[in-house]
């Protein structure tokens, strides 16, 4: 299993299992991504602590899943390494992704509605 | 001016399968013990190969399984060399010309979500260098260790 996921106080918590987020399980990915839109979760912290490679394809897939979230849905992750870190750098992403040092600060960050907490 | 010594040297062939990049990958994490690199060098090292073993895949075999792609890596006294050869459809030289992902649009929709592997090899490395000779097409690398430190 690639990530476990568990809902606390209306965020959707993402446990990436695989310490290499690369172009052979992006696939797996975005069928994920996908389910958890249907399923209507709109709020989502993505764990990276296991996490060791991720190439541009990695990137892509965050990308895209913060596009489908679109206005009515915020992204933000934590537990990224130094190396995972310097990719987010490179590409500018670090100005778009909303990164954190710890999954209860990412959750505090998110400002859930209390509409949605309670869904 | 005397010619850079070798140190190390390394050679992989797969398959074109995106899991066989993997083993890629493995194969210059441990040509990189030999440089002195940090982790994150090492880590950068190891995505420009695969950044550039992926698009062989998607372009020069056009997803196709059952290519062969070649990997060589050579550590010298001030850098390492990596290449990848393969028998697929030839790069467009104008292609490898990068340009920077748009971060700064209107929102979200205007992201990147592909094509930063090209830009992120010539981020990362000091030469990138292409070539098609007898139908083998040779994309060669090039990180000097002085631009690691």
């Amino acid at each position: 299993m690639i990530a476990t996921t568990e809902k606390v106080d209306g965020v959707l918590i993402v446990v990436l299992n695989e310490d290499r987020l690369d172009a052979a399980v992006t696939p797996l990915m975005d069928l994920l991504i996908e389910q958890w839109l249907r399923e209507g979760h709109r709020y989502v912290v993505m764990d990276f602590s296991a996490v060791d490679f991720m190439d541009s394809t990695g990137l892509g897939c965050l990308v895209m899943f913060l596009k489908k979230l679109g206005d009515g849905g915020k992204l933000a992750l934590c537990g990224v390494s130094v190396k995972i870190m310097s990719l987010f750098k490179l590409t500018r992403m670090d100005r778009i992704f909303q990164i954190h040092g710890s999954r209860e600060e990412a959750v505090a960050h998110l400002g859930v509605p209390s509409q949605a907490v309670e869904r | 001016m005397t010619t850079p010594r070798r140190k190390a040297s390394l050679s992989v062939t797969i398959t074109s399968a995106m899991v066989e990049v993997r083993k890629i990958g493995a194969a210059v994490r441990e040509l990189c013990r030999n440089t002195g690199f940090d982790a994150v060098a090492i880590y950068h090292c190891e995505l420009a190969v695969v950044e550039a073993a992926n698009n062989i895949i998607k372009h020069a075999y056009r997803g196709e399984p059952g290519h062969r792609i070649e990997f060589t890596g050579t550590v010298l006294d001030d850098r390492i060399i990596l290449s990848l050869a393969d028998s697929g459809r030839p790069a467009d030289p104008r292609m490898m010309i990068p340009s920077p992902p748009k971060t700064e649009g209107d929102g979200a929709d205007d992201l990147p979500q592909g094509k930063l592997g090209l830009f992120l090899i010539h981020s990362i490395m000091d030469e990138v260098r292409i070539s098609s000779d007898g139908g083998e097409n040779r994309l060669t690398m090039v990180r000097k260790f002085s631009s690691c430190n």
